[in-house]
């Protein structure tokens, strides 16, 4: 006969479970290590529950309330944690492999060194049935759609796991393993995600604003629909050349010190093309007549940079924050400038305090054509006599921006914010 | 036959089918193992379904009407087998029963689970 609904686990034999657990766990009289494994508590309501190291394998916790509950070392195999409410929940080191954490509230929970990594299926040689099996979860730990809000996920294994629509607003991911993880339309705004391994990792629509990605691996990561703006890619080299990792660690200094100590970058005039520098700090650095073919800057910072006369044709610069920069007679044709940020700065005066006084980009005279400006921010800027031929301006912000004597196709401002009725 | 020797009989063999499932899976521990390992999204375990007479996932209801427990299942030779082949390989091989559905009764099924890198 098969285990029928009335064969459950009573409420008092999961309380006396516990009861016994947390005498274990304190080498109490009558403790016993907690065996819940496949065991039903779905919809249980368990605050602050203490699982630590307890046997929990295949359990199905589906709509449990278990706020602030310690599951640290606790077998959590192919377990199901579906709309759970593990707010504050302690899953450090667990084993999660495989498993369902779907939609779950993890805000402020610690998976520090959990094991998330997926395994593979194999039905015989039925395969296609196999698959169709329930609660599998072949590919890596599902999150999808979870709230894992400044959640601590230093060092755990994330290898494959499914991270869609996850916000990780705030979180920490140092050294966390995202092989192959699927991230599309994550948040990860702020993210601390240094170290990390993001190889393979889909990034689609996710958005990493000031994300901290200093020495991440990411190879074969496409970051081409993810915003990067203000993101962080620091000291992560990149494969630049020494003597160019040794410019940048001096402006870096420069930056930080206000100007007390390093040296302001001067690449005027060197021919950085095919290099990537995606998401580093150069903000006032000189590239006068610089020469950057095909280059990447995506979401790097060039706030009040000189670029003036700079060759940046089919430059990357996707997200990458030009304020108050000068680009005067520079050549940006067929650049990448997707939601690119071209606005002025509110310049500061030498004590730091806000001066109130804008300080525009200087793009007079440069080429963009067939640039694509999709979403840049061009407010303000000084665009007179630039080339805008066939360049792409949907959603792109020219409110307020010096046009006289550009060159534009007809009908350049349909799809474009002009601030004008 | 008398539905007592029918019932013997089908244990026999359901037994029979499932010892040489596990020959089967140890003949390929080696190679899933190692694709596991070396995907490219590292794969951090494997398992396998053992299946019943019609090809369908082995559920407890059907080894319970057959008297089969897990302890029996682990002790045919086919089990022993697999636990030697994983030994070699520095993996750890278990059977667990697994939920499967859960009306009108709960139901599992039994998979072996392949792990321990």
């Amino acid at each position: 006969m098969g285990i029928s609904w009335a064969e459950f686990m009573t409420p008092q034999q999961i309380a006396e479970t516990l009861s016994r657990h947390e005498a274990w766990l304190k080498r109490g009289k009558g403790g016993q290590r907690a065996n819940l494994s496949l065991q039903n508590l779905s919809g249980l309501t368990l605050p602050k529950v203490n699982l630590r190291n307890a046997k929990l394998a295949g359990a199905n916790f589906h709509r449990a309330v278990m706020q602030a509950g310690d599951f640290e070392d606790a077998d959590l195999f192919c377990v199901t944690l579906e709309r759970c409410d593990l707010r504050k929940s302690n899953f450090r080191n667990a084993d999660l492999r495989g498993a369902n954490i779907k939609n779950c509230n993890l805000n402020n929970a610690v998976l520090e060194g959990a094991d998330c990594r997926g395994g593979t299926l194999y039905g015989g040689d039925e395969e296609d049935e196999a698959k169709s099996l329930n609660n599998r979860n072949a590919t890596g730990a599902d999150l999808s759609g979870s709230a894992m809000k400044q959640a601590n996920l230093n060092g755990a294994n994330l290898t494959g796991a499914n991270l869609t629509g996850v916000n990780l607003n705030g979180a920490t991911l140092v050294g966390t393993n995202l092989t192959g993880a699927n991230l599309s339309g994550a948040d990860l705004t702020g993210a601390d995600l240094k170290d990390a391994d993001l190889n393979g990792a889909v990034v689609a629509n996710t958005v990493m604003k000031d994300a901290q990605l200093d020495g991440a691996k990411m190879e074969n990561v496409s970051f081409e629909e993810a915003d990067l703006a203000g993101a962080d890619l620091g000291s992560s080299d990149q494969g630049l050349p020494p003597e160019m990792l040794q410019i940048i660690k001096q402006h870096y200094l420069w930056i930080r010190s206000n100007g007390a100590l390093g040296t302001r970058a001067e690449l005027s005039k060197q021919d950085l093309s095919d290099l990537n520098m995606s998401g580093m700090n150069l903000s006032g650095a000189q590239f006068r007549e610089t020469i950057c073919h095909r280059s990447r800057f995506a979401a790097a910072k060039f706030v009040m940079s000189d670029l003036a006369k700079a060759d940046l044709t089919g430059i990357d610069m996707r997200d990458a924050v030009l304020q108050g920069a000068n680009l005067s007679d520079a050549n940006m044709e067929n650049a990448k400038l997707i939601g690119a940020d071209f606005s002025p700065v509110d310049l500061k005066d030498s004590q730091g305090n806000l001066t109130g006084r804008l300080w525009p980009a200087n793009l007079a005279g440069v080429n963009l054509q067939g640039a694509d400006l999709r979403r840049a921010k061009l407010n303000h800027a000084n665009l007179m006599e630039a080339n805008l031929k066939g360049a792409n301006l949907k959603g792109c912000d020219l409110s307020e921006a010096n046009l006289t004597d550009a060159i534009l196709d007809d009908h350049a401002f349909d799809d474009a914010i002009t601030g004008l009725e | 036959m008398s539905p007592a020797d029918f019932r013997d009989d089908t244990k026999s063999l359901l037994l029979s089918s499932i010892d040489a499932q596990f020959v089967e899976i140890g003949e390929r521990l080696i190679a899933d193992v190692a694709a596991a390992k070396s995907s490219e999204v590292p794969e951090g375990f494997v398992l396998y379904h053992l299946k019943n007479l019609q090809g369908e996932p082995l559920k407890d209801t059907q080894t319970d009407a057959h008297e089969i427990t897990l302890e029996k299942i682990v002790q045919t030779d086919g089990y022993r087998t697999l636990e030697d082949k994983a030994a070699e390989l520095n993996v750890v091989v278990r059977v667990d029963r697994h939920f499967y559905s859960s009306h009108p009764h709960q139901v599992r099924i039994f998979r072996v689970l392949a792990d321990g890198w």
